[in-house]
């Protein structure tokens, strides 16, 4: 094992760094005001085994042939672990091949790959009931074909489809039948509830932009409450993001050394207009009636911990969306709310109070609209349906 | 392509993985050379090798008995040298076992006064098979072992010893037999045993697929004799580095031809510091401060945890058709790259040369500015140099004092008293001492006591006691290792640390006392089985921290994740974990009748597991 590279102390840390470089490849689109506790709880319950991260729906039978693979191998479980790494290398080879160009993950990387597939949809294919014994992919790998004669032992779906031929020679991303049938039984039986599986049911394709908008007679009322509150969620901290920005776009137009900041002033409009523009779409959302006990309760079901310090936020910030008649530019209460979260969040970092941070600021912070990991789920629907 | 770049963000590795024996290898022995060292990261070592899914800190720090296992099996196979002075404070609960590491850890010194700097390790692994030859890892790092969370790098390089000797070794057989001698003369402890061989194999060492392209390896070691890394002329070059003084990035400008053929990346407020004309020669940048912030997604309020910004210590010359890497834990600083009159450096420190050419390794641009690294770059924008404010200065005399302070040979003397140990510190020469200067004031205390006040020790130190009484403390908690603790009075600036004393007349049986301290509940029991048999972590029956007395029992009977079907496994593969749950129930039985903490309903099912092991080890 002869290399020159970056090091991690462990797993944990290598999480870590991850995400940093991640934040690197979608400048900006970042979480400035931590409002990801909120968003992922109430996107694990929509789209349940869904992550960002995630590509492709056969990705969630390309794994478990996989390991299923290295398993029957004779070998000890380092030796596994190796083969299971050269099968997911393969499985990239496969699906190039296969004429499969976006999605295919590690298609640039190649064997230099350190997030493979199967570390991308290790968790997702648990909480849908394919891979059904819990366990890290190390574990996994210490079961061989002996242990896979024990018919007490399941690691993996009994009705998991059989294996594609030719999977680690020429392969795309389209499902069989008896696969789409398959996933969705799983969705249908560890996701029941769902908005996911309501759909998924329906067996059609979507092409709202947000999942609010779709319109579903079969939809729960749970899932419809649930729904509401993303959408008026998304819909007020958007607020809170355009209001950041702006503050920002302002203390970088009034500095001296506004070398970097150039497009200050040209920021400062455009977050108005933004701003304004915001607050026109505000009355859809019939924010008065908006219970958010019975949000903070919903996401205290799921196993993201939301703390006081975020509800309070949230609530604050509710509060002056619902009273404030004036420029928020020029409400202190808001611009006070603001300065404290970033400060809580961020000490030094803070850019509404250090200047240094500030001066390393692209222009646009953490404002794309939260979406609640519609955009996979709704790919998702659409691979279910369309199916070679 | 970016991934083919040695620098490219998304090219890591895992440390832990770096002490783990290749298929069909056993770890043998290790010699590991760090400048600062937390004990709970060296511990964190032993564990990874012998458990095979421990690989987080955390979850490892959680199960004292297994640090205790491990470490009591590997202590004598590996060594750990350290700058004397640069063991950070440990607490308490850690301070303990640090017992059983006691021999493991040596604190060491610069020759030329400076820092002890490298950041080494080279493990030998014994093959299975007698026909196979032994094999020997070195690695080089800038990561020190402590829990810095740094943008760091390490090249590591396999090898298998064969007859005829490696000349190219030679810097690295160098820095390891130094070792011994750069200890305490007069507290100095026996040199491992293993290291002759170890110095030997690796002399006879020649290395398989060298990373990056390189055709050619190279090592130096600055800081012993006048034989240390230069930094070659060429035609382009790039530096990392985190610290910088202007001498050397003078020194560096010279052979090299214009600004835009010198890229230098450092940390803002070291550059800040640097005359603006020594800094015009280079075209600057730091690394993005949004690379060195990191804000976890799923967790929330003010958790935010640090990397603390570039760590990585390298330089890549462009040099007809070749390209060199020097990459190790030389700093582009005076006391690391400087010569004094004496002819070595201040420092110690160890470097690794890659070499190539450029139709393999790559341009500079090519190697090191790949798409995505620089994605992670900023252009650097001086502010003013930070203003020396009483606190700094205070600091900078905190440190004047370690430095001295860490130089002592000191004994720490133990004496019984009814059934606790009697401690006492004392100089071990006459003609060593200290002079705290007015106003600053040094505390000392044996570290595993709580205490965080201390005893002041400046009568000691100045040579007018002759011995410092530390108190009493039970068999168990008997180390040599001290908590040391600074205070600046009128600042009220304090610097710890942890030294290490030489232990005179420690009594028999304390190694027994540790163990049965720190196995002093069930969950610490269930926790180690859990870590020993590979099901710590998801779905492990100990996931939750309530998780402990009573819950492996419930899980028993659930049949997806319990403790009765990884025993099984275990026993089906043969691969040791049984053997190892039988020697710890033995010795978990007190010999003084005492009830054993091991649970009741364990021992019944483990006394269906008993035969069957017994009976497979007969067949072997």
């Amino acid at each position: 094992m002869s290399y020159l590279a970056w090091i991690d102390f462990d797993p944990e840390e290598r999480r870590r760094a991850q995400t940093l470089i991640d934040l690197f490849k979608q400048p900006e689109a970042r979480d400035e005001l931590g409002l990801g506790t909120i968003r992922d709880g109430l996107a694990d319950l929509l789209f349940p085994g869904t992550s960002t991260i995630q590509t492709r729906i056969r990705y969630m039978l390309f794994v478990p042939w996989i390991y299923r693979e290295a398993q029957q191998r004779r070998a000890s479980q380092a030796e596994r672990t190796m083969i299971a790494r050269e099968l997911e290398f393969e499985l990239s080879e496969a699906l190039l091949r296969g004429g499969e160009r976006e999605d295919v993950i590690g298609r640039l990387a190649g064997r230099s790959l350190k997030r493979l597939p199967s570390s991308v949809y290790w968790a997702g294919i648990y909480t849908l009931g394919i891979r059904t014994l819990a366990g890290n992919q190390a574990t996994f790998l210490s079961y061989g074909s002996e242990s896979l004669k024990d018919h007490d032992l399941r690691l993996w779906c009994t009705s998991l489809p059989d294996v594609p031929e030719k999977l680690f020679e020429q392969v795309n991303f389209k499902l069989l039948p008896k696969e789409a049938d398959f996933l969705r039984d799983r969705i249908a039986a560890s996701a029941k509830t769902s908005l996911l599986n309501e759909l998924a049911s329906k067996q059609k394709k979507f092409s709202e932009d947000w999942a609010w908008q779709v319109h579903e007679d079969s939809v729960s009322d749970r899932n419809r409450s649930i729904i509401r509150h993303a959408e008026r969620f998304s819909g007020v901290m958007h607020g809170a993001s355009i209001l950041y920005n702006l503050l920002l776009a302002l203390r970088a137009a009034e500095r001296p050394n506004a070398k970097a900041h150039g497009e200050a002033a040209t920021l400062v409009e455009e977050y108005r207009q933004s701003l304004e523009t915001w607050r026109g779409e505000l009355k859809h959302l019939a924010l008065q009636s908006w219970d958010l006990d019975d949000l903070f309760q919903i996401v205290g079901t799921t196993s993201h911990n939301l703390t006081q310090s975020s509800r309070d936020f949230v609530r604050t910030w509710l509060e002056i969306t619902l009273q404030s008649n004036k420029s928020l530019e020029r409400d202190q209460e808001a611009i006070d709310l603001l300065r404290q979260r970033e400060q809580t969040l961020k000490r030094m970092k803070a850019r509404l109070l250090h200047d240094a941070p500030l001066e390393r600021w692209s222009g646009a912070s953490g404002l794309a609209r939260l979406d609640f990991r519609w955009a996979v789920a709704r790919r998702y629907l659409g691979e279910l349906v369309d199916v070679g | 392509m970016s991934a083919d770049s040695p620098f490219d963000p998304e090219n890591r590795e895992l440390y832990t993985a770096l002490v783990r024996a290749p298929d069909g290898y056993s770890f043998g022995h290790a010699i590991a050379t760090t400048y600062s060292l937390d004990f709970e990261t060296a511990l964190a070592i032993p564990i990874s090798i012998v458990f095979r899914d421990a690989e987080n800190r955390d979850e490892m720090m959680r199960s004292p008995l297994a640090l205790l296992q491990s470490v009591e099996r590997l202590a004598d196979r590996i060594a750990v040298y350290c700058d004397r002075g640069r063991i950070k404070e440990a607490n308490p609960n850690t301070a303990r076992l640090m017992a059983l590491y006691e021999k493991t850890i040596v604190e060491v010194a610069a020759p030329g006064g400076g820092a002890f700097h490298p950041k080494l390790w080279c493990i030998r692994f014994e093959p299975q098979k007698k026909s196979d030859p032994v094999r020997i890892r070195v690695a080089i790092l800038s990561r020190n072992l402590t829990n810095d969370r740094c943008w760091d790098l390490a090249l590591a390089l396999d090898g298998a010893v064969h007859d005829e000797e490696n000349n190219d070794n030679r810097a690295l057989t160098k820095l390891l037999r130094a070792l011994p001698r750069l200890t305490n003369p007069a507290t100095r402890p026996a040199p491992p045993k293993f290291l002759p061989s170890l110095i030997s194999d690796l002399e006879r060492t020649w290395w398989e697929g060298l990373p990056a392209g390189a055709t050619k390896v190279s090592f130096a070691v600055n800081g012993l004799d006048g034989d240390g890394w230069v930094l070659p002329h060429g035609e382009k070059l790039a530096v990392l580095s985190p610290f910088v003084t202007a001498p050397v990035l003078e020194r560096f400008a010279k052979g090299y031809g214009s600004r835009e053929n010198r890229q230098l990346i450092s940390r803002a407020e070291e550059l800040d510091g640097i005359d603006p004309e020594v800094r015009e020669r280079f075209s600057i940048s730091t690394l993005d401060e949004r690379a060195t912030e990191y804000e976890a997604e799923a967790t929330d309020g003010p958790k935010s945890s640090d990397l603390e910004g570039l760590h990585a210590k390298a330089y890549l010359v462009e040099r007809g058709s070749r390209l060199q890497i020097h990459l190790g834990s030389a700093n582009a600083t005076t006391a690391a790259t400087i010569p004094t009159k004496g002819g070595k450096t201040q420092n110690v420190e160890v470097m690794a040369t890659l070499d190539g050419p450029k139709t393999r390794m790559g341009t500079i641009d090519d190697a090191l500015f790949s798409e995505a690294f620089q994605r992670l770059l900023a252009i650097y924008t001086p502010s003013d140099p930070p203003i020396l404010d009483e606190a700094v200065k205070a600091e900078k005399k905190l440190e004047e004092i370690r430095a001295c302070i860490s130089a002592l040979p000191l004994d720490l003397c133990c004496s019984e008293v009814d059934d606790l140990i009697q401690l006492e510190l004392q100089l071990a020469t006459k003609d060593k001492r200290v002079l705290l200067p007015d106003g600053v004031r040094c505390f000392v205390r044996a570290i595993t006591i709580p205490n965080e006040q201390g005893y002041d020790a400046s009568r000691l130190l100045s040579g007018s006691d002759t011995v410092l009484a530390l108190g009493a403390v039970p068999l168990g908690d008997v180390t040599r290792w001290l908590g040391i603790r600074l205070l600046h009075e009128k600042t009220k600036v304090e610097l710890t640390f942890t030294l290490g004393a030489r232990l005179v007349g420690v009594p028999e049986g304390r190694d027994a006392a540790v163990l049965r301290a720190h196995i002093a509940n069930v969950g610490n029991f269930l926790r180690y089985l859990s870590l020993l048999l590979g099901t710590l972590g998801e779905g492990s029956f100990l996931e939750s921290d309530t998780g402990g007395e009573g819950q492996w029992l419930r899980s028993l009977g659930d049949g997806t994740t319990s403790l009765l079907e990884p025993m099984v496994r275990a026993l089906h593969l043969e691969s040791g974990e049984l053997d190892e749950i039988g020697r710890l129930i033995e010795r978990l039985d007190d010999p003084a009748g005492n009830e054993t903490i091991v649970p009741k309903d364990f021992l019944a099912l483990w006394k269906s597991f008993e035969p069957l092991i017994t009976r497979k080890r007969g067949r072997r």
